[in-house]
Protein backbone atom coordinates (compact mmCIF):
# COMPACT_ATOMS: atom_id res chain seq x y z
CA UNK A 1 0.00 0.00 0.00
CA UNK A 2 1.40 3.38 -0.99
CA UNK A 3 0.51 7.02 -0.92
CA UNK A 4 1.52 8.05 -4.41
CA UNK A 5 0.42 11.65 -4.48
CA UNK A 6 -0.32 14.24 -1.83
CA UNK A 7 -1.80 17.68 -2.31
CA UNK A 8 -2.41 20.21 0.46
CA UNK A 9 -4.10 23.60 0.54
CA UNK A 10 -4.41 26.01 3.46
CA UNK A 11 -3.30 23.61 6.14
CA UNK A 12 -1.14 24.93 9.04
CA UNK A 13 1.65 26.99 7.45
CA UNK A 14 1.23 25.29 4.08
CA UNK A 15 -0.62 27.50 1.60
CA UNK A 16 -0.18 25.01 -1.19
CA UNK A 17 1.93 21.92 -1.69
CA UNK A 18 1.98 19.03 -4.11
CA UNK A 19 4.24 16.06 -3.95
CA UNK A 20 4.63 12.79 -5.79
CA UNK A 21 6.04 10.46 -3.20
CA UNK A 22 8.35 7.50 -3.71
CA UNK A 23 7.35 3.95 -2.85
CA UNK A 24 10.30 3.65 -0.51
CA UNK A 25 11.80 6.18 1.88
CA UNK A 26 10.79 9.84 1.57
CA UNK A 27 12.71 12.45 3.52
CA UNK A 28 11.25 15.81 4.54
CA UNK A 29 14.28 17.88 5.24
CA UNK A 30 14.62 21.44 6.48
CA UNK A 31 15.35 23.68 9.45
CA UNK A 32 13.08 23.69 12.49
CA UNK A 33 9.58 25.23 12.31
CA UNK A 34 9.38 25.11 8.50
CA UNK A 35 6.44 22.69 8.23
CA UNK A 36 7.97 19.20 8.06
CA UNK A 37 5.74 17.78 10.75
CA UNK A 38 2.74 19.51 9.18
CA UNK A 39 3.23 17.29 6.13
CA UNK A 40 3.21 14.17 8.30
CA UNK A 41 0.15 15.48 10.11
CA UNK A 42 -1.60 15.92 6.75
CA UNK A 43 -0.82 12.32 5.80
CA UNK A 44 -2.08 11.18 9.20
CA UNK A 45 -5.36 13.01 8.51
CA UNK A 46 -5.81 10.94 5.35
CA UNK A 47 -5.45 7.77 7.39
CA UNK A 48 -7.39 8.52 10.57
CA UNK A 49 -9.33 11.70 9.80
CA UNK A 50 -7.67 13.27 12.83
CA UNK A 51 -4.54 15.03 13.93
CA UNK A 52 -1.96 13.45 16.20
CA UNK A 53 -1.14 16.84 17.70
CA UNK A 54 -4.52 18.30 18.61
CA UNK A 55 -8.12 17.30 19.12
CA UNK A 56 -9.33 20.60 17.65
CA UNK A 57 -9.40 20.41 13.87
CA UNK A 58 -9.70 24.18 13.60
CA UNK A 59 -6.24 24.60 15.11
CA UNK A 60 -4.84 23.11 11.92
CA UNK A 61 -6.12 25.98 9.77
CA UNK A 62 -3.58 28.71 9.07
CA UNK A 63 -3.71 31.00 12.12
CA UNK A 64 -4.01 34.25 10.15
CA UNK A 65 -6.45 32.97 7.51
CA UNK A 66 -9.91 34.44 6.85
CA UNK A 67 -12.76 32.73 8.70
CA UNK A 68 -14.12 31.00 5.61
CA UNK A 69 -10.86 29.21 4.82
CA UNK A 70 -11.15 25.54 3.93
CA UNK A 71 -8.16 23.28 4.46
CA UNK A 72 -8.01 20.53 1.85
CA UNK A 73 -5.81 17.46 2.03
CA UNK A 74 -5.97 15.14 -0.94
CA UNK A 75 -4.19 11.82 -1.22
CA UNK A 76 -3.99 9.22 -3.95
CA UNK A 77 -3.54 5.76 -2.48
CA UNK A 78 -2.50 2.67 -4.34
CA UNK A 79 -3.43 -0.71 -2.93
CA UNK A 80 -2.61 -4.01 -4.61
CA UNK A 81 -6.10 -4.34 -6.06
CA UNK A 82 -7.21 -0.75 -6.51
CA UNK A 83 -6.41 2.90 -6.38
CA UNK A 84 -8.43 5.53 -4.61
CA UNK A 85 -8.52 9.14 -3.67
CA UNK A 86 -9.16 10.33 -0.13
CA UNK A 87 -10.03 13.94 0.55
CA UNK A 88 -10.23 15.62 3.95
CA UNK A 89 -11.74 19.10 3.84
CA UNK A 90 -12.34 21.21 6.92
CA UNK A 91 -13.18 24.72 7.92
CA UNK A 92 -13.52 26.21 11.40
CA UNK A 93 -16.69 24.28 12.22
CA UNK A 94 -16.98 21.29 9.92
CA UNK A 95 -15.02 18.44 8.45
CA UNK A 96 -15.84 16.32 5.45
CA UNK A 97 -13.99 13.14 4.59
CA UNK A 98 -14.60 11.48 1.26
CA UNK A 99 -13.31 8.50 -0.65
CA UNK A 100 -13.52 8.56 -4.46
CA UNK A 101 -15.90 11.48 -4.24
CA UNK A 102 -18.34 9.83 -1.81
CA UNK A 103 -18.69 11.36 1.63
CA UNK A 104 -17.85 9.00 4.48
CA UNK A 105 -20.40 9.60 7.19
CA UNK A 106 -18.26 8.31 10.02
CA UNK A 107 -14.53 8.20 10.52
CA UNK A 108 -14.96 4.47 11.14
CA UNK A 109 -15.50 4.07 7.40
CA UNK A 110 -12.14 5.71 6.73
CA UNK A 111 -10.17 3.61 9.18
CA UNK A 112 -8.50 0.64 7.60
CA UNK A 113 -8.48 2.06 4.07
CA UNK A 114 -4.88 2.95 4.67
CA UNK A 115 -2.79 1.99 7.71
CA UNK A 116 0.09 3.79 9.27
CA UNK A 117 2.46 3.43 12.16
CA UNK A 118 3.48 6.79 13.54
CA UNK A 119 6.61 7.50 15.57
CA UNK A 120 6.65 10.85 17.37
CA UNK A 121 8.63 12.22 20.31
CA UNK A 122 5.27 12.30 22.14
CA UNK A 123 5.28 8.49 22.15
CA UNK A 124 7.34 8.55 25.33
CA UNK A 125 4.03 9.28 27.06
CA UNK A 126 3.09 5.67 26.39
CA UNK A 127 5.89 4.54 28.64
CA UNK A 128 6.09 7.48 31.06
CA UNK A 129 2.56 8.83 31.11
CA UNK A 130 -0.80 8.07 32.65
CA UNK A 131 -2.94 4.98 31.94
CA UNK A 132 -4.96 7.18 29.59
CA UNK A 133 -1.97 7.53 27.25
CA UNK A 134 -1.57 3.75 27.09
CA UNK A 135 -5.30 3.22 26.48
CA UNK A 136 -5.17 5.77 23.64
CA UNK A 137 -2.26 3.83 22.14
CA UNK A 138 -4.15 0.52 22.40
CA UNK A 139 -7.31 2.00 20.98
CA UNK A 140 -5.72 3.87 18.08
CA UNK A 141 -3.87 0.75 16.98
CA UNK A 142 -6.71 -1.63 17.73
CA UNK A 143 -9.19 0.38 15.68
CA UNK A 144 -6.90 0.40 12.66
CA UNK A 145 -6.51 -3.36 12.90
CA UNK A 146 -10.01 -4.49 13.78
CA UNK A 147 -13.20 -2.69 12.80
CA UNK A 148 -15.31 -4.52 15.32
CA UNK A 149 -13.09 -3.24 18.11
CA UNK A 150 -13.94 0.32 17.07
CA UNK A 151 -17.64 -0.54 17.12
CA UNK A 152 -17.46 -2.05 20.61
CA UNK A 153 -15.44 0.90 21.94
CA UNK A 154 -17.96 3.40 20.59
CA UNK A 155 -20.87 1.43 21.94
CA UNK A 156 -19.23 1.08 25.34
CA UNK A 157 -18.46 4.82 25.47
CA UNK A 158 -22.04 5.70 24.60
CA UNK A 159 -23.51 3.43 27.27
CA UNK A 160 -20.99 4.79 29.76
CA UNK A 161 -22.14 8.36 29.08
CA UNK A 162 -25.77 7.36 29.64
CA UNK A 163 -24.88 5.44 32.78
CA UNK A 164 -22.95 8.39 34.23
CA UNK A 165 -25.82 10.74 33.45
CA UNK A 166 -28.14 8.36 35.26
CA UNK A 167 -25.80 8.25 38.28
CA UNK A 168 -25.76 12.05 38.46
CA UNK A 169 -29.56 12.31 38.20
CA UNK A 170 -31.77 12.80 41.21
CA UNK A 171 -33.58 9.48 40.96
CA UNK A 172 -34.28 7.66 44.22
CA UNK A 173 -32.00 4.76 45.08
CA UNK A 174 -34.32 1.85 44.33
CA UNK A 175 -35.33 3.17 40.91
CA UNK A 176 -31.73 3.95 40.10
CA UNK A 177 -30.55 0.49 41.06
CA UNK A 178 -33.22 -0.97 38.81
CA UNK A 179 -32.19 1.22 35.87
CA UNK A 180 -28.49 0.52 36.46
CA UNK A 181 -29.19 -3.21 36.11
CA UNK A 182 -30.32 -2.54 32.55
CA UNK A 183 -27.33 -0.41 31.53
CA UNK A 184 -24.89 -2.85 33.17
CA UNK A 185 -26.45 -5.72 31.29
CA UNK A 186 -26.10 -3.82 28.02
CA UNK A 187 -22.57 -2.75 28.83
CA UNK A 188 -21.40 -6.30 29.58
CA UNK A 189 -21.19 -7.35 25.95
CA UNK A 190 -18.97 -4.51 24.63
CA UNK A 191 -16.92 -4.62 27.86
CA UNK A 192 -16.18 -8.31 27.30
CA UNK A 193 -15.32 -7.73 23.63
CA UNK A 194 -12.94 -4.91 24.56
CA UNK A 195 -11.34 -7.08 27.24
CA UNK A 196 -10.86 -10.04 24.90
CA UNK A 197 -9.35 -7.88 22.17
CA UNK A 198 -6.95 -6.06 24.50
CA UNK A 199 -5.91 -9.28 26.19
CA UNK A 200 -4.99 -10.93 22.90
CA UNK A 201 -3.46 -7.77 21.45
CA UNK A 202 -1.24 -7.05 24.46
CA UNK A 203 -0.02 -10.63 24.48
CA UNK A 204 0.95 -10.47 20.81
CA UNK A 205 2.45 -7.03 21.21
CA UNK A 206 4.54 -8.27 24.15
CA UNK A 207 5.89 -11.21 22.18
CA UNK A 208 6.88 -9.04 19.21
CA UNK A 209 8.21 -6.09 21.22
CA UNK A 210 10.20 -8.32 23.56
CA UNK A 211 12.26 -9.72 20.72
CA UNK A 212 12.87 -6.32 19.15
CA UNK A 213 13.85 -4.77 22.48
CA UNK A 214 16.75 -7.12 22.99
CA UNK A 215 18.12 -6.03 19.64
CA UNK A 216 17.92 -2.29 20.30
CA UNK A 217 18.85 -2.14 23.93
CA UNK A 218 21.59 -4.69 23.52
CA UNK A 219 21.03 -6.00 26.99
CA UNK A 220 19.83 -9.32 28.24
CA UNK A 221 17.00 -7.78 30.26
CA UNK A 222 13.67 -8.64 28.80
CA UNK A 223 10.77 -6.35 27.98
CA UNK A 224 7.32 -7.57 28.87
CA UNK A 225 3.78 -6.23 28.94
CA UNK A 226 1.06 -7.13 31.42
CA UNK A 227 -2.60 -6.30 30.94
CA UNK A 228 -4.10 -4.65 34.01
CA UNK A 229 -7.76 -4.95 33.21
CA UNK A 230 -10.91 -4.24 35.14
CA UNK A 231 -10.86 -7.92 36.04
CA UNK A 232 -7.63 -7.45 37.99
CA UNK A 233 -3.97 -8.01 37.27
CA UNK A 234 -4.12 -11.74 37.02
CA UNK A 235 -5.18 -13.35 33.85
CA UNK A 236 -8.66 -14.74 33.76
CA UNK A 237 -10.85 -16.59 31.38
CA UNK A 238 -10.94 -15.93 27.66
CA UNK A 239 -14.53 -17.08 27.53
CA UNK A 240 -16.97 -14.35 26.57
CA UNK A 241 -19.82 -15.45 28.84
CA UNK A 242 -17.50 -15.79 31.83
CA UNK A 243 -16.08 -12.29 31.26
CA UNK A 244 -19.57 -10.81 30.89
CA UNK A 245 -20.65 -12.44 34.15
CA UNK A 246 -17.52 -11.18 35.94
CA UNK A 247 -18.10 -7.68 34.57
CA UNK A 248 -21.67 -7.63 35.85
CA UNK A 249 -20.48 -8.89 39.22
CA UNK A 250 -17.89 -6.07 39.41
CA UNK A 251 -20.52 -3.49 38.47
CA UNK A 252 -22.82 -4.81 41.20
CA UNK A 253 -20.04 -4.62 43.77
CA UNK A 254 -19.10 -1.04 42.89
CA UNK A 255 -22.68 0.12 42.51
CA UNK A 256 -23.03 1.83 45.88
CA UNK A 257 -19.73 3.66 45.39
CA UNK A 258 -20.78 4.62 41.85
CA UNK A 259 -24.04 6.03 43.19
CA UNK A 260 -22.21 7.92 45.92
CA UNK A 261 -19.66 9.42 43.53
CA UNK A 262 -22.02 9.90 40.58
CA UNK A 263 -19.53 8.22 38.28
CA UNK A 264 -18.62 4.79 36.97
CA UNK A 265 -15.52 3.60 38.81
CA UNK A 266 -14.80 0.26 37.22
CA UNK A 267 -14.65 -1.00 33.67
CA UNK A 268 -12.49 -1.06 30.53
CA UNK A 269 -12.35 2.75 30.57
CA UNK A 270 -9.94 2.37 33.51
CA UNK A 271 -7.76 -0.34 31.95
CA UNK A 272 -3.99 -0.07 31.75
CA UNK A 273 -1.04 -2.18 30.81
CA UNK A 274 2.26 -2.43 32.66
CA UNK A 275 5.54 -2.23 30.78
CA UNK A 276 8.31 -4.05 32.59
CA UNK A 277 12.01 -4.28 31.84
CA UNK A 278 13.80 -7.05 33.66
CA UNK A 279 10.66 -7.52 35.73
CA UNK A 280 10.60 -3.90 36.97
CA UNK A 281 8.03 -1.28 36.08
CA UNK A 282 9.62 0.77 33.27
CA UNK A 283 7.49 3.82 34.05
CA UNK A 284 8.98 4.12 37.53
CA UNK A 285 12.36 2.41 37.42
CA UNK A 286 13.33 2.59 33.73
CA UNK A 287 16.23 4.83 32.70
CA UNK A 288 15.69 7.40 29.95
CA UNK A 289 17.48 5.10 27.52
CA UNK A 290 15.43 2.06 28.52
CA UNK A 291 12.18 4.00 28.22
CA UNK A 292 13.10 5.23 24.73
CA UNK A 293 14.09 1.75 23.63
CA UNK A 294 10.85 0.34 25.00
CA UNK A 295 8.82 2.94 23.15
CA UNK A 296 10.56 2.17 19.86
CA UNK A 297 10.19 -1.57 20.40
CA UNK A 298 6.43 -1.08 20.87
CA UNK A 299 6.10 0.87 17.65
CA UNK A 300 8.22 -1.56 15.66
CA UNK A 301 6.17 -4.44 17.05
CA UNK A 302 3.07 -2.61 15.92
CA UNK A 303 4.31 -2.76 12.31
CA UNK A 304 4.47 -6.56 12.50
CA UNK A 305 1.04 -6.80 14.10
CA UNK A 306 -0.48 -4.43 11.57
CA UNK A 307 0.75 -6.66 8.77
CA UNK A 308 -0.55 -9.78 10.49
CA UNK A 309 -4.00 -8.34 11.26
CA UNK A 310 -4.75 -6.52 8.04
CA UNK A 311 -2.61 -8.34 5.48
CA UNK A 312 -1.39 -4.95 4.28
CA UNK A 313 1.92 -3.26 4.82
CA UNK A 314 1.49 -0.01 6.73
CA UNK A 315 3.04 3.33 5.88
CA UNK A 316 5.63 4.56 8.37
CA UNK A 317 5.54 8.13 9.59
CA UNK A 318 8.60 9.14 11.60
CA UNK A 319 8.50 12.56 13.16
CA UNK A 320 11.87 13.75 14.36
CA UNK A 321 12.28 10.47 16.14
CA UNK A 322 16.00 10.05 15.67
CA UNK A 323 16.76 13.24 17.52
CA UNK A 324 15.52 11.48 20.64
CA UNK A 325 18.17 8.79 20.40
CA UNK A 326 21.89 8.79 20.84
CA UNK A 327 24.09 8.08 17.85
CA UNK A 328 24.42 4.35 18.45
CA UNK A 329 20.73 3.70 19.12
CA UNK A 330 19.80 5.89 16.17
CA UNK A 331 21.81 3.90 13.66
CA UNK A 332 20.60 0.65 15.09
CA UNK A 333 16.99 1.80 15.02
CA UNK A 334 17.22 2.96 11.41
CA UNK A 335 18.80 -0.34 10.42
CA UNK A 336 15.75 -2.15 11.84
CA UNK A 337 13.33 -0.38 9.50
CA UNK A 338 12.20 -2.36 6.50
CA UNK A 339 13.18 -0.21 3.47
CA UNK A 340 10.40 -1.88 1.48
CA UNK A 341 7.78 -0.08 3.55
CA UNK A 342 6.79 3.32 2.33
CA UNK A 343 8.30 5.73 4.85
CA UNK A 344 8.00 9.44 5.47
CA UNK A 345 10.65 10.73 7.80
CA UNK A 346 11.42 14.27 8.95
CA UNK A 347 14.86 15.53 9.95
CA UNK A 348 17.13 18.51 10.11
CA UNK A 349 20.23 16.54 9.29
CA UNK A 350 19.80 15.10 5.81
CA UNK A 351 23.27 13.58 5.53
CA UNK A 352 23.02 11.34 8.60
CA UNK A 353 19.63 10.06 7.52
CA UNK A 354 20.75 9.48 3.96
CA UNK A 355 23.72 7.59 5.31
CA UNK A 356 21.58 5.27 7.37
CA UNK A 357 18.52 4.82 5.16
CA UNK A 358 18.08 4.20 1.43
CA UNK A 359 16.34 7.56 0.90
CA UNK A 360 14.64 7.57 -2.47
CA UNK A 361 13.31 11.11 -2.58
CA UNK A 362 14.22 14.17 -0.56
CA UNK A 363 11.84 17.10 -0.24
CA UNK A 364 13.32 20.27 1.14
CA UNK A 365 10.79 22.18 3.21
CA UNK A 366 11.17 25.90 3.73
CA UNK A 367 8.56 28.24 5.18
CA UNK A 368 5.63 25.97 4.37
CA UNK A 369 6.76 25.31 0.82
CA UNK A 370 8.37 22.36 -0.87
CA UNK A 371 11.40 23.66 -2.73
CA UNK B 1 -35.94 47.32 7.72
CA UNK B 2 -38.50 44.55 8.02
CA UNK B 3 -35.99 42.47 9.97
CA UNK B 4 -36.02 44.92 12.86
CA UNK B 5 -39.79 44.63 13.28
CA UNK B 6 -40.58 42.86 16.58
CA UNK B 7 -43.53 41.05 15.01
CA UNK B 8 -41.35 39.70 12.26
CA UNK B 9 -38.55 38.80 14.69
CA UNK B 10 -40.86 36.86 16.98
CA UNK B 11 -42.25 34.89 14.02
CA UNK B 12 -38.68 33.95 13.05
CA UNK B 13 -37.94 32.95 16.63
CA UNK B 14 -41.01 30.67 16.71
CA UNK B 15 -40.20 29.04 13.37
CA UNK B 16 -36.61 28.55 14.47
CA UNK B 17 -37.84 26.28 17.28
CA UNK B 18 -39.26 23.76 14.78
CA UNK B 19 -37.34 20.55 14.10
CA UNK B 20 -35.03 20.84 11.11
CA UNK B 21 -35.53 24.60 10.76
CA UNK B 22 -32.42 26.70 11.20
CA UNK B 23 -32.20 30.46 11.43
CA UNK B 24 -31.87 30.95 7.65
CA UNK B 25 -34.85 28.73 6.79
CA UNK B 26 -36.88 30.43 9.50
CA UNK B 27 -36.18 33.81 7.89
CA UNK B 28 -37.08 32.50 4.47
CA UNK B 29 -40.38 31.03 5.68
CA UNK B 30 -41.26 34.17 7.66
CA UNK B 31 -40.62 36.28 4.59
CA UNK B 32 -42.82 33.92 2.58
CA UNK B 33 -45.70 34.49 5.02
CA UNK B 34 -45.32 38.23 4.72
CA UNK B 35 -45.64 38.00 0.96
CA UNK B 36 -48.36 35.32 0.92
CA UNK B 37 -52.07 36.13 0.70
CA UNK B 38 -54.14 36.49 3.85
CA UNK B 39 -56.18 33.34 2.99
CA UNK B 40 -53.10 31.21 2.60
CA UNK B 41 -51.73 32.23 5.98
CA UNK B 42 -55.09 31.89 7.71
CA UNK B 43 -55.60 28.40 6.33
CA UNK B 44 -52.24 27.35 7.79
CA UNK B 45 -53.10 29.01 11.09
CA UNK B 46 -56.41 27.15 11.31
CA UNK B 47 -54.73 23.87 10.37
CA UNK B 48 -52.31 24.39 13.25
CA UNK B 49 -55.14 25.21 15.61
CA UNK B 50 -57.09 22.14 14.49
CA UNK B 51 -54.13 19.92 15.31
CA UNK B 52 -54.18 21.05 18.90
CA UNK B 53 -57.98 20.97 19.13
CA UNK B 54 -58.61 17.61 17.50
CA UNK B 55 -55.57 15.36 17.81
CA UNK B 56 -55.23 13.50 21.04
CA UNK B 57 -53.28 10.48 22.07
CA UNK B 58 -55.23 7.22 22.49
CA UNK B 59 -55.59 6.39 26.18
CA UNK B 60 -54.87 2.72 25.49
CA UNK B 61 -51.96 2.66 23.05
CA UNK B 62 -50.90 6.36 22.96
CA UNK B 63 -51.07 6.49 19.20
CA UNK B 64 -52.13 9.83 17.75
CA UNK B 65 -55.84 9.88 16.89
CA UNK B 66 -58.86 12.12 16.59
CA UNK B 67 -60.92 10.02 18.95
CA UNK B 68 -60.30 7.82 21.94
CA UNK B 69 -59.86 4.86 21.64
CA UNK B 70 -58.02 5.13 18.34
CA UNK B 71 -59.26 3.27 15.22
CA UNK B 72 -56.64 0.55 15.64
CA UNK B 73 -57.53 -0.19 19.28
CA UNK B 74 -61.20 -0.22 18.31
CA UNK B 75 -60.82 -2.46 15.26
CA UNK B 76 -62.10 -5.95 16.26
CA UNK B 77 -60.20 -7.55 13.38
CA UNK B 78 -56.87 -6.63 14.97
CA UNK B 79 -55.38 -9.25 17.23
CA UNK B 80 -55.50 -8.03 20.83
CA UNK B 81 -53.13 -10.81 21.92
CA UNK B 82 -50.17 -9.14 20.20
CA UNK B 83 -48.70 -5.77 21.13
CA UNK B 84 -45.98 -4.14 19.09
CA UNK B 85 -44.05 -1.63 21.20
CA UNK B 86 -42.61 1.37 19.36
CA UNK B 87 -40.89 4.60 20.40
CA UNK B 88 -43.02 7.08 18.46
CA UNK B 89 -46.36 7.28 16.68
CA UNK B 90 -44.38 7.84 13.48
CA UNK B 91 -43.14 4.24 13.74
CA UNK B 92 -46.76 3.03 13.67
CA UNK B 93 -47.26 4.90 10.40
CA UNK B 94 -44.33 2.95 8.95
CA UNK B 95 -45.80 -0.43 9.97
CA UNK B 96 -49.28 0.56 8.78
CA UNK B 97 -47.96 1.66 5.40
CA UNK B 98 -46.36 -1.75 5.06
CA UNK B 99 -49.69 -3.33 6.06
CA UNK B 100 -48.02 -6.45 7.39
CA UNK B 101 -48.93 -6.28 11.06
CA UNK B 102 -52.37 -7.30 12.28
CA UNK B 103 -52.01 -6.85 16.04
CA UNK B 104 -52.20 -3.81 18.32
CA UNK B 105 -49.58 -1.20 19.18
CA UNK B 106 -48.15 0.59 22.18
CA UNK B 107 -46.35 3.91 21.79
CA UNK B 108 -43.75 4.65 24.47
CA UNK B 109 -43.55 8.33 23.46
CA UNK B 110 -39.76 8.24 23.58
CA UNK B 111 -36.91 6.11 24.85
CA UNK B 112 -34.74 6.00 27.93
CA UNK B 113 -31.98 8.64 27.60
CA UNK B 114 -30.44 9.54 30.97
CA UNK B 115 -28.26 12.18 29.25
CA UNK B 116 -31.42 14.09 28.38
CA UNK B 117 -33.03 13.31 31.72
CA UNK B 118 -35.50 10.86 30.17
CA UNK B 119 -36.08 8.04 32.63
CA UNK B 120 -38.63 5.18 32.52
CA UNK B 121 -41.27 7.20 34.33
CA UNK B 122 -41.33 9.74 31.50
CA UNK B 123 -42.42 6.98 29.12
CA UNK B 124 -45.65 5.02 28.80
CA UNK B 125 -44.10 1.93 30.32
CA UNK B 126 -46.35 1.68 33.37
CA UNK B 127 -49.37 1.78 31.04
CA UNK B 128 -47.89 -1.05 28.97
CA UNK B 129 -47.43 -3.19 32.08
CA UNK B 130 -51.06 -2.51 33.03
CA UNK B 131 -52.22 -3.57 29.56
CA UNK B 132 -50.29 -6.82 29.81
CA UNK B 133 -51.62 -7.43 33.35
CA UNK B 134 -55.08 -7.07 31.84
CA UNK B 135 -54.59 -10.63 30.60
CA UNK B 136 -55.57 -10.67 26.93
CA UNK B 137 -51.99 -10.17 25.74
CA UNK B 138 -49.91 -13.21 24.76
CA UNK B 139 -46.96 -11.62 22.98
CA UNK B 140 -45.14 -8.31 23.28
CA UNK B 141 -42.88 -7.44 20.34
CA UNK B 142 -40.23 -4.87 21.22
CA UNK B 143 -39.54 -2.70 18.16
CA UNK B 144 -37.47 0.12 19.62
CA UNK B 145 -34.54 1.28 17.47
CA UNK B 146 -31.53 -1.11 17.44
CA UNK B 147 -29.08 1.33 19.02
CA UNK B 148 -27.73 1.88 22.53
CA UNK B 149 -30.76 3.71 23.94
CA UNK B 150 -33.32 1.66 22.03
CA UNK B 151 -31.72 -1.59 23.20
CA UNK B 152 -31.62 -0.37 26.81
CA UNK B 153 -35.30 0.59 26.64
CA UNK B 154 -36.22 -2.84 25.24
CA UNK B 155 -34.14 -4.55 27.93
CA UNK B 156 -35.78 -2.50 30.69
CA UNK B 157 -39.27 -3.39 29.47
CA UNK B 158 -38.45 -7.07 29.04
CA UNK B 159 -37.25 -7.21 32.65
CA UNK B 160 -40.50 -5.67 33.87
CA UNK B 161 -42.71 -7.93 31.77
CA UNK B 162 -40.96 -11.25 32.17
CA UNK B 163 -42.56 -12.08 35.57
CA UNK B 164 -45.99 -11.68 33.93
CA UNK B 165 -45.61 -14.82 31.86
CA UNK B 166 -46.09 -13.15 28.51
CA UNK B 167 -43.95 -14.02 25.50
CA UNK B 168 -41.45 -11.22 24.82
CA UNK B 169 -39.76 -10.93 21.43
CA UNK B 170 -37.37 -8.43 19.86
CA UNK B 171 -37.86 -7.39 16.27
CA UNK B 172 -35.36 -9.12 13.94
CA UNK B 173 -32.08 -7.37 13.26
CA UNK B 174 -29.86 -7.97 10.28
CA UNK B 175 -29.47 -7.56 6.57
CA UNK B 176 -31.99 -5.31 4.81
CA UNK B 177 -34.10 -6.89 2.07
CA UNK B 178 -32.54 -6.46 -1.34
CA UNK B 179 -29.24 -5.78 0.43
CA UNK B 180 -26.03 -7.42 -0.58
CA UNK B 181 -24.06 -9.54 1.88
CA UNK B 182 -20.85 -8.27 0.44
CA UNK B 183 -21.60 -4.66 1.44
CA UNK B 184 -22.95 -5.47 4.89
CA UNK B 185 -20.76 -4.39 7.80
CA UNK B 186 -19.38 -7.07 10.07
CA UNK B 187 -21.48 -6.16 13.13
CA UNK B 188 -24.73 -6.38 11.16
CA UNK B 189 -23.61 -9.73 9.75
CA UNK B 190 -22.88 -10.97 13.25
CA UNK B 191 -26.38 -9.96 14.40
CA UNK B 192 -27.94 -11.51 11.32
CA UNK B 193 -26.14 -14.76 12.01
CA UNK B 194 -27.19 -14.75 15.66
CA UNK B 195 -30.80 -14.28 14.60
CA UNK B 196 -30.79 -17.00 11.93
CA UNK B 197 -33.89 -19.16 11.46
CA UNK B 198 -34.47 -22.80 10.62
CA UNK B 199 -35.06 -23.20 6.91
Amino acid sequence: MHLIHLSIRDFRNIAHAELASAKGVNLFWGANAQGKTNLLEAIYYLITGRSFRTRQDRETLPWDSPSDTVAIIRGLVKRPESQYEIVVAMNRTQKNVSCNGKTLFSLGLLWGKMNAVLFTPGDLEIVQGSPGARRRFLDMEGCQMDHNYLYHLQRYAQILRQRNALLKSSMDDTDMAESLEVWDEEMASPAAEIYLFRRKFIKELAAAAGQIYNGIADSSESLDLGYESFLGKNETSANREVVEALFKEIMRRSRSEDMYRGNTNAGPHRDDFRITIGGQDARIYGSQGQQRSAMIALRLAEINLMKAYTGLTPILLLDDIVSELDEKRRLHFLSLLDPNLQTFITGTDADTLRGALPVEKTFQICNGRIL
Amino acid sequence: MLKRSPTFESLIAELNKLPGIGRKSAERIAYHFVKASREEVMSLASALKAVKDNIISCSTCFNLAEKDPCPICEDPSRDAAQILVVEDAMDIAAFERAGVYKGRYHVLQGRIVPLKGITPEHLRIRELVERVRGGAVKEVILATDPDVEGDATALYISRLLSPLGVEITRIGLGIPMGGSLEYTDSITLEKALEGRKRF
